[in-house]
């Protein structure tokens, strides 16, 4: 209760009356706001004095307007109001206390409404809505006098203006930000003048995550030590101002050049940038920010407006750029200006460029916020680094067993930095499921050793930049000191492991592997990564990827976005109306999304006909047919289907026995379940090399023709059988081992897999190569995945060169073009590989090896300008001799090949 | 089973078995009695899941034939067991004791499961339940279990814990594959290796082959390579080719170098799985060739130390004239065709069971040393490995040589014989 009650002062006049005395001669247009809410409170409960007093400013003001004329501008002076009747009557019926908590309480809902007005202004420019905020939170010292529906607008506005107009995203953020976390928030903006840009997606999705991990519903599951980094941020248009102030606006032009072009200009267009002038906003706020941060290191990431958008994968399209952020003030405030005009570059990089054509986002006005967070971490001898980093998905897409359900999520987990954990490495990251702590990918010593991690990624304080080191040089320089060793290295010891310990860890002589099972097995890191994805996902409503990290004392949320929908794992469409006889699987257990090419060739055990083969040693035959296969058909174009479990080593009955070199090439590898007597067996799910499916991106499918998948084995019955021509030496496996050129056997189609893991359905049909699948989603596949034209311009220009060559002149009897060139699989760094025919009596080969040699470096020039991928050469050249042309050995097997064969290319 | 042809492992043990009955003669009821396992126990092992479930597990042993002492045998965690590979792998183990000449039978065991959809605790929990239901009829001296495909020492830490819980006392025999420290023995890792190149000392001398103007060639250089290698060496031999799996190509290759390889040079640039950094390798002046041409060096001695069916009948030709002895380290390196050839050709093979039976010898050492609860210096555990294996050669060659066979025929006659011998004393038969 306010001091001074209603009883007033000594006098006895009512404390309410002299404050609003007060309002009557100096606030004329607040002294009638209050005197209309008190008219209407009076109404409201009841009171008949009070219904006529309205009815008489209604007529006062004369309802004239029509159903279509707007009424006539109102007078309000001298009216009913002005003189403050209201209270009049109030003072009659209400107690003085009463009177005056309620003319406090619209007081302050009426100094505050300042606030509205300017929030709600779309013309407010952000330093004008920060200054609002500032005096909101000053006027009201924390206490919030507004209404609670005003507040919720008030959010919203604030969402709006700050961070996004995304509808799903104001939906969940307005019940989790609290006006105070933008009073917050702006201490650590940097913004120009006039500025009215926002912070971006990445910015939003981050404040999105750290609001609701502040919700006491967060604390109640066990949350509440999850931190978000400490973090600064740029409004987005202050790349616009750099660019005016440098007069640099035909750089806008980029999008519309062609992409070669973007790509040969880009190296200068970062020179440029780097060497232009920031506004002094900028100067002035990455200063503030060094202060705050001191010499912690820095990541400066990009946050687009485009970027992270719900259902808009733009991950990884533009840069983000460690910052080691050492040496003096003036040094590392000049590396953090470096860094950000490279990512404000990177808006204009051929490869944004070219996905936002695709996805005909490039008319988007681009504006870039920037994100600048301390990496979180520690150090560890010269180096910086978190114990451990990671990412987890909401969804799981590699399930290596029957128990893990898709929306049980799968955690990649890296010591170091977490740059490996998002990325595709030679290097493997540790696996767990979050909604199954106990289960483990590995569980042999060998597997264990084999796919953990080797290599972490940290930053070099000493030398300024970030590298990537192996853990044990890593762990010998430090003498195993690093952060929670005990969690992440295992020590190996006779046929088992040991969790390491720092005091009797000795990494010169130990054995020691980046298992993570003590983060595992002895925390509760894995159940609180499902807490807390499955509280984000509750409240995002879409199942979430998120990036984390552990300085060796707190994990902090790095990143949050709805799991992104790639091409790579976007759920197809499965048709309906496919004719049966062109289904040639189906099925609905255990399917993954992703995406696999389209199939040219079928590699088929029969499952009845390989348990009938007589012996063990036929059946390892079967194995070792199936790796020559594998060596021989176009890479990544065919599926492998076959009876239980692949590679397994057990009984060879129960399997095909190969290893990850006999079907490394593979697009697909199919296990078909054929029940045997009462029981279903067991499928492997590629456990035998999991982890290796894993990061080839091969994909897995499990079929139980008896229950509930089907499996149409006519074509692959009676198509012919490519296996005795190809390898005749195993031609009396045809019985039980079919490989099918489907192109051959069906005028040219190929078999498509479309997968859906969203409805658990699988479809592998017969189409025509050029229909696209198309994804759910909204965004067009990524073709950035598939193979695009590469192969084509390679194609054409090999034709070309052939043609120009003087072959007659070099003793040239031939040239045929083979591999993914002539398969049409070629990726943005194959080469072209030819096979030259050399007659008899040719001279001197050196002239034409040097022929060649110039066209491969100016081809490899070619490649760069159109991908930015730089190789060497462009040519794999490969000469025969009639001899061994004739004999058919070696790469000469190719020309005149029963399948995959080799392309002979016009002499002119 | 559906199909009368179908590929049956118990069918070709009792083949196998026959083959040898035949030879010797066997009296049908020794006959009858090898020819099936003695005892075999089939049971439930309900374990509660990490999600509150109940799930039960298919447990067994089977126990071939202990006339010659407690059964020993490996503990399977495979998801499609079948009871007939089981019955083939425990009579496979009583003829390797006996071939040893160590005082074991055959046993071979396991549980239908698959550890990769296993916690930690589950798989502990199916450990605890298969001991439970089987105590009274495992035990230091009556069945002694050990490590197999996909269970560890750890496994058998378990084990031996519930066993000591039910028995009320300290049994570390009850199972071995231990870790040193925990009822392990020392030497295990070099037990295999060592073996092998005991066997082929033995083999050499027997020829009157001075080791020191022999070479060699070894496929695999893993642990039994390794270590063989390091025997063989140190006898003055020389290797002058060794293969190895490259795991970022996918395929092997095989290391030459005519003047003999170092062996601490090449395990310093080794990873644990056996793969030779080739890069280096060619560095330190090794020659680089593919995998299989560890098969076509000119040299005195083979030792496949790597993986099965590796001499077959379509590359036995390959092998040089030079070469008149081959250790078999690895588990079945040599098809029928190309054993067949070899003994042709009168190459002096030492087989798989006899050559690799250094580490069951071992196994047999952890027990001994856990029932007496006195535990044997590393160079103690090799001394006595090499009589051993010594004293094994020695009785299978004499046969060979005295009646004619054929080294791997000779092993199987010593081992049946011996079985069906303690058999006969003890009056079963």
């Amino acid at each position: 209760m306010t001091p001074g009650g209603g009883s007033g002062d000594d006098r006895g006049v009512p404390a309410w009356r002299t404050e609003l005395d007060k309002i009557r001669e100096t606030r004329s247009h607040q002294f009638l706001r209050v005197s209309r809410k008190m008219l209407n409170h009076l109404c409201s409960i009841g009171l008949a004095d009070a219904e006529r007093m309205l009815d008489e400013v209604d007529d006062s003001s004369g309802d004239q307007s029509g159903p279509n004329m707007p009424g006539p501008q109102e007078h309000l002076e001298g009216s009913v109001l002005m003189e403050g009747r209201p209270f009049e009557l109030a003072d009659r019926f209400l107690g003085d206390d009463e009177i005056l908590t309620r003319l406090r309480k619209w007081l302050q809902e009426d100094k505050a409404s300042f606030f509205s007005t300017v929030v709600g202004d779309p013309r407010s420019t952000m330093p004008e809505i920060a200054e609002a905020i500032r005096r909101y939170n000053d006027v009201l010292r924390g206490r919030s006098g507004l209404a609670p529906s005003t507040l919720k607008s008030l959010r919203v506005s604030l969402i709006q203006r700050f961070l996004t107009e995304q509808l799903d995203y104001i939906t969940v953020g307005k019940e989790v930000v609290r006006i105070t976390d933008f009073h917050d928030l702006l201490d650590r903006i940097i913004m120009t003048g006039g500025c009215m840009g926002k912070l971006g997606g990445k910015a939003a999705g981050m404040l999105l995550a750290k609001w609701i991990l502040e919700t006491p519903e967060a604390e109640r599951r066990g949350l509440a030590g999850v931190k978000t980094p400490r973090t600064w941020y740029m409004a987005s248009d202050a790349v616009m101002d750099f660019i005016k102030l440098n007069d640099l606006d035909d750089v806008m032009e980029q999008k519309f050049k062609d992409v070669s072009q973007v790509r040969r200009e880009y190296p200068n267009l970062i020179k440029l940038f780097r060497a232009s002038s920031f506004p002094s906003e900028v100067i002035a706020g990455l200063t503030r920010a060094l202060e705050y941060f001191g010499e912690a290191p820095l990541i400066v990431r990009s946050s687009s407006l485009l970027e992270d958008r719900f259902g808009t994968a733009f991950s990884g399209k533009y840069k983000s750029l460690f910052v080691p952020n050492q040496g003096t003030r003036a040094e590392r405030l000049d590396a953090l200006l470096m860094a950000v005009a490279e990512v404000w570059a990177s808006t204009l990089g051929p490869d944004p460029i070219e996905y936002r054509r695709e996805r005909g986002l490039q008319e988007f006005v681009e504006e870039m916020g920037i994100l600048i967070q301390e990496v979180v971490g520690t150090r560890v001898g010269p180096w910086y680094l978190p114990a451990f980093a990671g990412v987890a998905y909401g969804r799981n897409e590699f399930r290596w067993s029957s128990r893990i359900q898709r929306e049980d999520g799968l955690l990649r987990l890296v010591p170091g930095l977490g740059t490996r954990a998002v990325d595709r490495t030679d290097d493997f990251p540790v696996l767990a499921v979050p909604a199954l702590p106990g289960l483990r990918a590995n569980q042999t010593l060998d597997e264990v050793v084999r796919y953990s991690p080797r290599q972490a990624d940290v930053i070099n304080l000493e030398e300024r930049r970030f590298e990537t080191v192996s853990l044990v040089d890593l762990l010998r320089r430090t003498n195993g000191d690093y952060p929670l060793v005990d969690k992440i290295f295992s020590v190996v010891r006779g046929e088992r492991t040991e969790r390491a310990s720092q005091l009797l860890l000795d990494p010169e002589k130990d054995e020691i592997v980046a298992d993570l099972e003590g983060l595992l097995a002895d925390t509760d890191f894995v159940p609180k990564a499902h807490a807390l994805m499955t509280l984000l996902e509750e409240h995002l409503g879409t199942p979430v990827d998120i990036e984390f990290a552990h300085d060796g004392r707190d994990i902090y949320l790095l990143q949050c976005r709805p799991q992104a929908v790639t091409a790579e794992n976007a759920p197809a469409v499965i048709p309906r109306d496919v004719d049966d006889e062109d289904v040639v699987f189906a099925a609905r257990r255990f399917v993954s999304n992703g995406w696999v090419p389209d199939l040219s060739h079928v590699v088929w055990v029969e499952a009845e006909a390989y348990s009938r083969l007589p012996d063990a040693e036929a059946m390892r035959r079967v194995g070792r047919a199936v790796g020559k296969l594998n060596r021989a058909l176009p890479r990544r174009r065919f599926v492998l289907m076959g009876p239980g479990r692949w590679g397994s080593r057990g009984d060879i009955k129960l399997g095909v026995r190969v290893t990850y070199a006999d079907i490394n090439n593979t697009a697909m590898l199919v296990e078909i379940a054929r029940r045997q007597g009462n029981y279903v067996p067991d499928l492997s799910f590629g456990t035998h090399f999991f982890q290796d499916l894993v990061e080839a991106d091969i994909r897995y499918l499990p079929l139980y023709p008896d229950d509930d998948s089907d499996f149409a084995e006519g074509l692959l019955r009676t198509a012919p059988n490519l296996l005795p021509e190809m390898l005749p030496e195993y031609a009396d496996l045809a019985h039980c081992l079919r490989v099918i050129d489907v192109q051959a056997a069906t005028d040219g189609r190929v078999l498509r897999v479309l997968l859906n893991a969203d409805t658990d359905e699988a479809l592998a049909m017969l189409a025509s190569p050029t229909d696209r699948p198309q994804p759910v989603s909204d965004a067009p596949p990524a073709t950035s995945i598939e193979p695009r034209q590469f192969w084509r311009w390679r194609f054409r220009m090999a034709e070309r060169m052939v043609r120009s060559m003087d072959a007659e002149a070099h003793g040239v009897s031939g040239v045929y073009l083979y591999g993914s060139v002539k398969n049409g699989t070629a990726g943005p760094d194959s080469d072209i590989d030819l096979l030259v025919h050399m007659s008899d009596d040719a001279p001197d080969r050196r002239p034409l090896e040097a022929w060649f040699e110039g066209w491969s470096g100016a081809l490899a020039e070619m490649n760069f300008s159109r991908t930015g991928v730089r190789v060497d050469g462009m040519l794999d050249v490969t000469f025969l001799t009639t001899a061994e042309v004739v004999a058919g050995t070696g790469l000469a097997a190719k020309i005149g090949a029963i399948t995959d064969a080799a392309r002979p290319l016009d002499l002119d | 089973m559906a199909h009368d042809t179908t590929f049956n492992p118990f069918a070709m043990a009792r083949t196998q078995f026959d083959k040898i009955a035949d030879l010797i003669g066997l009296d049908p009821g020794a006959r009858g009695l090898l020819r099936s396992p003695l005892r075999e126990y089939h049971f439930s092992i309900p374990v509660r899941m990490d999600d509150g479930s109940t799930r039960v597990f298919q447990g067994y042993r089977v126990q071939h034939n202990d006339a010659r002492g407690p059964c020993k045998g490996g503990i399977r965690f495979h998801p499609q067991e079948t009871a007939d590979t089981v019955r083939a792998l425990s009579m496979w183990m009583t003829w390797k004791c006996a071939v040893a000449d160590i005082p074991l039978g055959g046993g071979k065991g396991g549980v239908i499961c698959d550890p990769h959809e296993l916690s930690a605790r589950e798989q502990e929990a199916i450990c605890r339940g298969w001991v439970r239901q089987l105590a009274r009829n495992i035990g230091p001296v009556a069945d002694v279990p050990a490590p197999d495909v996909m269970t560890s020492p750890q496994h058998m830490l378990w084990m031996m814990d519930e066993y000591e819980h039910i028995t009320g006392g300290h049994f570390p025999g009850v199972i071995t594959g231990k870790p040193v420290g925990m009822g392990g023995s020392l030497g295990r890792t070099e037990a295999t290796g060592y073996g092998v190149v005991y066997c082929l000392r033995e083999a050499l001398d027997k020829q009157g082959v001075d080791p020191s103007d022999t070479t060699a060639s070894f496929q695999g250089f893993g642990n039994v390579s390794q270590y063989a290698i390091e025997l063989y060496k140190e006898m003055g031999g020389t290797v002058v080719c060794v293969s190895s799996w490259d795991q970022t190509d996918q395929t092997t290759y095989a290391f030459v170098k005519t003047d003999g390889v170092d062996l601490e040079q090449l395990r310093g640039i080794t990873d644990r799985f056996g793969g030779i950094d080739k890069a280096k390798a060619v560095d330190l002046g090794y020659e680089v060739v593919p995998g299989d041409q560890w098969l076509d060096q000119d040299v005195d001695i083979l030792l496949p130390c790597a993986l099965e069916n590796q001499i077959t009948g379509d590359n036995v030709g390959r092998i040089k004239d030079r070469v008149k002895f081959i250790a078999e380290g690895a588990n079945g390196p040599t098809t029928p065709e190309a054993d067949a050839e070899l003994e042709k050709r009168g190459v002096f093979v030492i087989p798989d069971f006899l050559a690799n039976a250094g580490g069951v010898t071992c196994s047999y050492f952890e027990q001994v040393q856990c029932n007496t609860n006195f535990f044997w210096e590393r160079e103690l555990v090799l001394e006595r490995l090499d009589q051993k294996m010594t004293s094994a050669f020695h009785s299978i060659s004499d046969l060979a040589t005295s009646k004619k066979l054929y080294m791997r025929d000779a092993a199987y006659v010593v081992a049946i014989n011996r079985v069906a011998a303690a058999c006969r004393d003890r009056g079963w038969v």
